[in-house]
């Protein structure tokens, strides 16, 4: 019996620490690359313009956000620009022209944010 | 209505094209002054269309239009009108001088003397000439389109900074590129005739569009960036005379109409930013302390570097 009582113990403490690693390992990994499609726009404008002049030092403390998204195109052409320019408008709108806030999620937009936290450009 | 704003502008910019080679973006400012209900003055060498270019712009928005060459000998009475004497009812009667239009193309601005300038200049601000007590409502819309070339020394005045401020954007006309240049004399081989220009916005369209320009949004945060601007040049140490209040209501006018223009009821940073160097640059004079020390020191120059540095709302 004590042999058999050592080994169920051993398993459980080896299956436990398995779990637990790959459960912190998955936490770290969505802290440094978190997946597109997360956050609402506002939250997504809020996390670009925290992350932007970090990556992209070309861009003046003055920037404004159509100055940011063409200095972006020029870098990553391949991002869905379509969508990029009308949540762009969306978000003027709501920002600047007292709209409704911009519901629901963008792709592309999150795509944007984390290749800039990525420093990918 | 909104809509009609971008359908103005490719109309106009189209039908000015005709004639006008190269000119799009400085008939789209004259075309953001006309509904901001501003002044223009036209600033360039000779023989690069001032003139041309603010013909075909009055003939295509459709408004009476007329034309005063400036000069030295000029008298105040040539523009603005005066009394005279009525042989038949015995009386003086108020006959209108040139200021009485929609459209006021007053040619080498800067030729005619002081005196003649400033009765020219307050009418633009007053929308009104009063002479002898005798107060005449000048029609509106009203714009000034003034042209002067900056090269000429000899027999000019040139105008003084309470005037330049009147004045809600400056347009300089420098010379086209070759491509630009090669098209306008292929086109010239032709008969370029400003009888081609038609008229392409309506009196009712432009009545809307000056409404519409009215309900465009700006927004607090918006106009605290404009005034931070404002403060910076005005604190600025290498800038010796900074932009006015009049300027900045100027600017934020400007990108009302902007706005209208492109299709938006709202006002973003960038159409300040846009508009910063054709309505603050001809209005800053950059300290003679400063222009000693760096050669290359222009209000242009100053007046960028000082937005990189202001953070616009997000």
């Amino acid at each position: 019996l004590v042999p058999s009582f050592t080994l169920t113990t051993d398993s459980l403490v080896i299956l436990n620490f398995a779990s637990f690693s790959t459960l912190a390992a998955g936490l770290l990994f969505r802290r440094l690359f978190p997946r597109p499609g997360r956050g609402d726009i506002v939250d997504e404008f809020t996390a670009l313009e925290l992350v932007a002049p970090k990556v992209l030092p070309s861009l003046a403390p003055g920037f404004t956000w159509r100055e940011l998204f063409l200095e972006v195109r020029r870098l990553r052409p391949e991002l869905g620009w379509v969508e990029l320019e009308t949540v762009l408008r969306r978000y003027e709108e709501y920002r600047y022209g007292n709209g409704e806030p911009p519901r629901g999620m963008s792709r592309e937009l999150s795509r944007m944010v984390s290749a800039l936290r990525r420093g990918r450009m | 209505v909104i809509g009609l704003g971008a359908s103005i502008r490719e109309s106009v910019v189209g039908e000015v094209g005709k004639v006008v080679v190269g000119r799009e973006r400085e008939t789209e400012l004259m075309l953001a002054a006309l509904l901001a209900k501003g002044h223009v003055l036209l600033e360039g060498a000779p023989g690069v269309s001032k003139t041309l270019l603010a013909k075909a712009f009055s003939k295509c928005v459709g408004l009476d239009f007329r034309r005063v060459q400036f000069t030295p000998d000029m008298l105040p009475l040539d523009i603005l009108g005066g009394f005279v004497f009525n042989m038949k009812t015995r009386e003086f009667d108020f006959r209108k001088g040139a200021v009485f239009t929609n459209v006021l193309l007053a040619d080498e601005v800067n030729r005619a003397p002081p005196k003649v300038q400033s009765a020219l200049l307050e009418s633009m601000q007053e929308l009104q000439v009063t002479i002898e007590g005798h107060t005449e409502k000048i029609p509106e819309p009203f714009i000034v389109l003034a042209t002067q070339n900056p090269l000429e020394y000899q027999g000019v005045y040139p105008l003084p900074e309470g005037q330049l401020d009147r004045f809600m954007i400056k347009v300089d006309l420098g010379y086209p590129d070759p491509r630009t240049e090669a098209e306008i004399i292929r086109r010239n081989l032709t008969v370029m005739d400003l009888a081609d220009v038609r008229q392409v916005v309506s009196a009712s369209d432009l009545k809307t569009a000056f409404d519409g320009v009215a309900s465009v949004q700006v927004s607090d945060d918006l106009i605290a960036y404009v005034a931070e601007i404002g403060e910076k040049t005005r604190k600025d140490q290498r800038i010796g005379l900074g932009a006015s209040p009049r300027a900045l209501v100027q600017l934020v006018q400007a990108a009302r109409a902007k706005a209208y223009l492109d299709g938006r009821r709202y006002v973003i940073p960038d159409d300040i930013k846009v508009l910063l160097e054709p309505v603050l640059v001809h209005r800053i004079r950059v300290a003679r302390s400063a222009s000693l020390k760096e050669d290359d020191l222009s209000a242009s120059n100053l007046l960028a570097k000082i937005v990189e540095g202001v953070k616009p709302p997000r």
